[in-house]
């Protein structure tokens, strides 16, 4: 599918809407369950099982212990709101091939707001680099999706990171039963992210974090001699990447472990996306991978 | 310390490459906006010290690498005195010709210098410096190329050397060389020399003269004439000449045959012991010579008496010395039994005036009461017995005095000519030279035309420089003058092309000649077979002269056809009856023991025998299975200019020397020395040892990173 993100359609906001929307749809071919379904459901009572009950709702611990069939019930209480953190800094413009990072983030964040809004549920979108520059504020109605797309498209990367700042402040106008994703390649402050992301874990809120790498700085294929120049004010290295390839890789190894460290100890969903696999790929794989988790 | 190819250090400029590459790369920079800047950053701060260190030792390899092969192949000696000598040994294409005449075969006691001549040729190759080419020629009576173009694979040109033999023939290193020259021609811009190594006989250089020319006619070409041995061309006898005397060989009678000995030495020889054997049985004959001058002979006459008709060899000897070749010479003869001989006397005087009367008491000079032992059967007829006669059973038929010949008579004499057989004319009163000239059939058969016959005189026969096989006996005064013989009338002759002149007179006209005639031969005398206007048939030597010319006529008794230069091919007449018989042959290496030579072959009116493997010198007899006696017999005798080991003078040296040509008695300091002189091969080594250690580091250095 990736091959079917063309970074000109990403920058058209009815182009993103058909794209996320494509991507989703293939998805719940043949799915009857939302796999964020239940986020916001609070169980109330069981009640005795009836003729036409769907079994699914049966409570099979019940059944287990006491051999009587009972339904469990659920409260409808409001619909979660979904906060999608999308980085927008100057780092995520890298992209070895025509489509960047941002590019990707762009997709991923619409078609992460088109499957929230189309079970219902709210969905917020925050475009940041050392603040927030693009906000759209929480809405679960679906007509408001193409304005989503819209400033998801518009965007353009200028300015640093400072992805813990964004955090914290999001943070704090965070209501409970939220989920918040962010969407950034983490090159930021290791510690001052992880103080941001156990303060909103803190709040009880779900974190799931979708780390976009492009395939160069995985797998750091460059030959001859290159000369760096680093984004978002970093330093200018001249080097042969064929020299030192092998201490690189074992540095950004050791980062992305960090990170999924990092995300594991504060319980949160850690996605490593890399930019060279389709998106449809990752997002199912994830999605499918969610759905297993919550059903257990 | 010198370099033979200074020229090459120009490329030690190569180690710039490995730099200019660096250059190269760094000015060749991919400019790449990088997000994940820190780690790069971490990685080259945690490696740039080690890096450079490796890149550094890296570089500083692939310098020395380059330096160390350019020193190689500058080609450093710690002597630089050598360096000019060492130069000669580069690789180069080669032409190396080895002398296999029988001259090379004279031997010190120990080895032959054919032997020696194999030895160095065979170091000389050995040492040649890596990557010449070489060629092979044997150099005998014809240039055997045993490795007819250069090639690299030396050990194959030393194997073939190694199993070269010495011929008994003659050389010729004039046309071997251009030969040589020829072949090197295509390898333009190579360092092109020959090298022959030879005796430097001169007979082996036969057109010395004109190695100038050929040298120049291919500049660049160095030719070095190699002597292995300092003691080649010392004395030498040899018998360089055996032949029957004179006249036919015949079961019973006592042949003679002629030893000539030769002194090709510097100090005379006496008391030479010369022997003569039949077949491989003991002397028969024997004489111990006087005296032989320096570059002097010798003849002696030597009897064999032959029991049976058939085919024999003879054997001459002298005692060995070094050149063995020439101490033995072989002869082959066909001894008869009788010999049928036809005078047909055109006049009819009284007995002791008939035209053949001198004839008969020549051919046969016995007396009546034993001219029926003697193996001539001589026969005397009118003309017109021709007609009716079988002249095939003649071989030697005589017209004494004929008028003329009827047209029967004159067909029958010209199919007896074309089946071989020897015609011999004399003239006389009753000649009428415009008959014997426009007779439709005899005119072509005559080697000359008659004319009309004069008177006058007296005029003499030639007193030397005799030419012809029958009277070259006369050259030597000893054996008596022939300018003795006086004509008052005879006809003049005008040769035709073809013929050749026998005998002439003091004037220089010819006084007999001969010609061939299908497988015959014709001799026209321009006198007459008695005493009518010539003393010729009371002369002394009337007896030998006929003796010798029955000698020569008769096919079947020539001992020179029974001669061959080493390597000619015999091909022999035999009986229609041995037709597909399995032919066995006796050699002179066969120690007795015959050898299957192949069958007996039928051609278009004979059967014969052919042998091919001449190159030995000596006596060959072919048997045929079943019988025992020989059924042809041959002798393969060396050219006697062999036997004359002299060597080339200073003054022909110096005709080599002159040109692009030198001269040496050996070869000198070998390559190989000059070689371990130089130092290429350490600087190789090492080289090869920096290349593996540039390797194995980088290969370290990489996977470290």
């Amino acid at each position: 599918m990736s091959t079917l993100l063309d970074p000109a359609a990403i920058a058209k906001g009815e182009a993103l809407g058909l794209i996320a929307r494509g991507i989703v749809e293939g998805y719940r071919v043949g799915e009857h369950r939302s796999p964020f379904h239940g986020f916001a459901i609070e169980f109330t009572q069981h009640r005795e099982y009836t003729t036409g009950d769907d079994l699914r709702h049966l409570d099979w611990k019940v059944l287990g212990r006491t051999d009587r069939y009972y339904i469990k019930q659920y409260e409808q209480d409001t619909n979660f709101v979904a906060h999608l953190v999308v980085d927008g800094s100057e780092s995520m413009t890298y992209g070895s091939e025509k489509l960047t990072k941002l590019d990707y983030a762009k997709v991923l964040a619409a078609c992460l707001a088109y499957i929230v809004l189309g079970q219902s549920d709210a969905v917020s979108v925050n475009i940041f680099d050392t603040e927030v520059r693009e906000r759209q504020e929480r809405t679960d109605n679906r007509g408001k999706i193409h304005e989503i797309m819209h400033r998801l498209a518009s965007f353009q990367a200028t300015e640093g990171t400072q992805t813990s700042k964004v955090l914290h402040d999001l943070a704090a106008s965070l209501r409970s039963r939220s989920i918040v994703v962010l969407i950034s390649d983490l090159f930021d402050d290791e510690e001052s992210l992880q103080k941001s992301i156990e303060r909103i874990r803190f709040q009880g809120t779900e974190v799931i974090v979708f780390h976009v790498l492009d395939p160069a700085e995985i797998n750091f294929t460059f030959t001859g001699t290159v000369k760096f120049v680093g984004m978002e004010g970093g330093p200018t290295l001249e080097t042969s990447p064929a020299s030192i390839r092998k201490s690189y890789l074992a540095a950004f190894e050791a980062f992305c472990k960090r990170m999924r460290a990092l995300c594991d100890r504060c319980a949160c969903h850690y996605v490593l996306c890399n930019t060279a696999v389709p998106l449809d790929e990752t997002l199912s794989e994830y999605l499918a991978f969610r759905q297993n988790h919550r059903s257990r | 310390m010198a370099f033979l190819v200074p020229a090459v250090l120009a490329g030690a400029a190569a180690i710039a490459a490995p730099i200019a590459i660096h250059l190269l790369n760094k000015t060749q920079v991919k400019v790449v906006r990088w997000a994940a800047i820190r780690f790069l950053q971490e990685s080259l701060q945690k490696n740039q010290r080690r890096l450079q260190i490796e890149d550094l030792i890296l570089l500083l390899l692939r310098c020395l690498f380059i330096i160390l092969l350019a020193l190689a192949f500058a080609r450093l000696v710690l002597n630089p005195g050598a360096a000019q000598e060492a130069l000669a040994t580069g690789p180069m294409v080669a032409v190396v010709l080895v002398d296999q005449s029988a001259s090379m075969g004279q031997s010190n006691g120990f080895q032959t210098l054919f032997d020696e001549a194999k030895t160095a040729a065979g170091k000389f190759i050995a040492n040649l410096a890596g990557g010449s080419q070489v060629a092979l020629f044997l150099v005998g009576d014809r240039v055997n190329q045993a490795v007819p173009c250069p090639t690299a694979n030396l050990p194959l040109v030393r194997r073939t050397l190694e199993v070269a033999e010495p011929t008994d023939g003659s050389s010729d290193m004039v046309a071997a060389t251009r030969l040589a020259l020829e072949t090197l021609k295509p390898f333009a811009g190579s360092r092109k020399e020959i090298f022959v190594f030879s005796d430097n006989q001169v007979s082996a250089w036969p057109q010395i003269d004109q190695i100038q020319t050929l040298l120049a006619e291919a500049p660049g070409v160095k030719l070095t004439v190699v002597n292995p041995s300092a003691t080649s061309g010392a004395d030498n006898l040899a018998i360089t000449t055996l032949k029957a005397e004179s006249g036919v060989p015949a079961a019973g009678r006592l042949s003679g045959f002629l030893v000539e000995v030769s002194n090709f030495g510097t100090v005379p020889i006496s008391g030479v012991r010369v022997t003569l054997a039949v077949d491989d049985g003991p002397p028969v004959d024997e004489t111990v010579l006087g005296t032989v001058e320096p570059g002097k002979s010798q003849v002696v006459r030597l009897n064999a008496r032959f029991a049976k008709p058939g085919f024999y060899t003879l054997r001459a000897a002298i005692p060995a010395d070094r050149m063995p070749v020439d101490n033995e010479r072989s002869v082959a003869v066909q001894v008869i039994e009788h010999m049928n001989v036809a005078v047909i006397e055109g006049g009819s005087a009284a007995k002791d005036k008939r035209d053949g009367f001198f004839l008969v008491n020549g051919l046969a000079p016995v007396s009546p009461a034993r001219r029926a032992e003697y193996y001539l059967k001589i026969e005397t007829a009118p003309p017109a017995w021709l007609q009716t006669a079988d002249l095939s059973r003649q071989e030697i038929l005589f017209l004494a005095n004929v008028a003329k010949l009827d047209p029967a008579a004159s067909k029958a004499v010209e199919k007896y000519v074309l089946a071989g057989g020897s015609l011999v004319i004399f003239p006389g009163a009753l000649t009428t030279p415009a008959v014997l000239n426009d007779d439709p059939v005899l005119a072509p058969l005559l080697p000359a035309k008659l004319g009309t016959r004069k008177t006058g005189g007296p005029l003499a026969w030639q007193s030397g420089k005799f030419t012809h096989p029958v009277t070259s006996l006369w050259n030597d005064p000893n054996n008596g003058n022939l300018s003795s013989v006086r004509a008052t009338s005879w006809f003049p002759l005008t040769p035709t092309p073809s013929a050749q002149t026998i005998v002439a007179f003091s004037d220089g006209t010819p006084a007999a000649v001969e010609a061939p005639y299908g497988k015959g031969r014709v001799v026209l005398f321009s006198t007459a077979a008695t005493t009518d206007g010539n003393n010729f048939p009371i002369h002394p030597n009337f007896v030998p002269f006929l003796q010798r010319l029955i000698g020569h006529l008769s096919p079947r008794t020539s001992s020179e056809s029974l001669v061959l230069a080493p390597g000619a091919v015999f091909q022999g007449r035999v009986s229609h009856d041995l037709v597909k018989r399995e032919v066995s042959i006796l050699t002179p290496g066969s120690k007795g023991q015959p050898r299957p030579a192949g069958k007996v072959e039928a051609t278009n009116q004979d059967a014969v025998v052919r042998y091919h493997d001449t190159a030995r010198t000596g006596a060959y007899r072919m048997i045929v299975t079943g019988n025992e006696k020989p059924v042809a017999a041959f002798a393969v005798q060396t050219d006697a200019k062999e036997s004359d080991l002299r060597m080339l003078d200073p003054e022909q040296l110096a005709i080599l020397k002159r040109g692009e040509a030198v001269a040496v008695s050996e070869i000198g300091v070998t390559p190989s020395d000059k070689v371990r002189r130089e130092l290429w091969v350490v600087f190789l080594g090492l080289a090869f040892v920096v290349f593996l250690t540039e390797m194995v580091l980088a290969h370290r250095f990489s996977f470290s990173r």
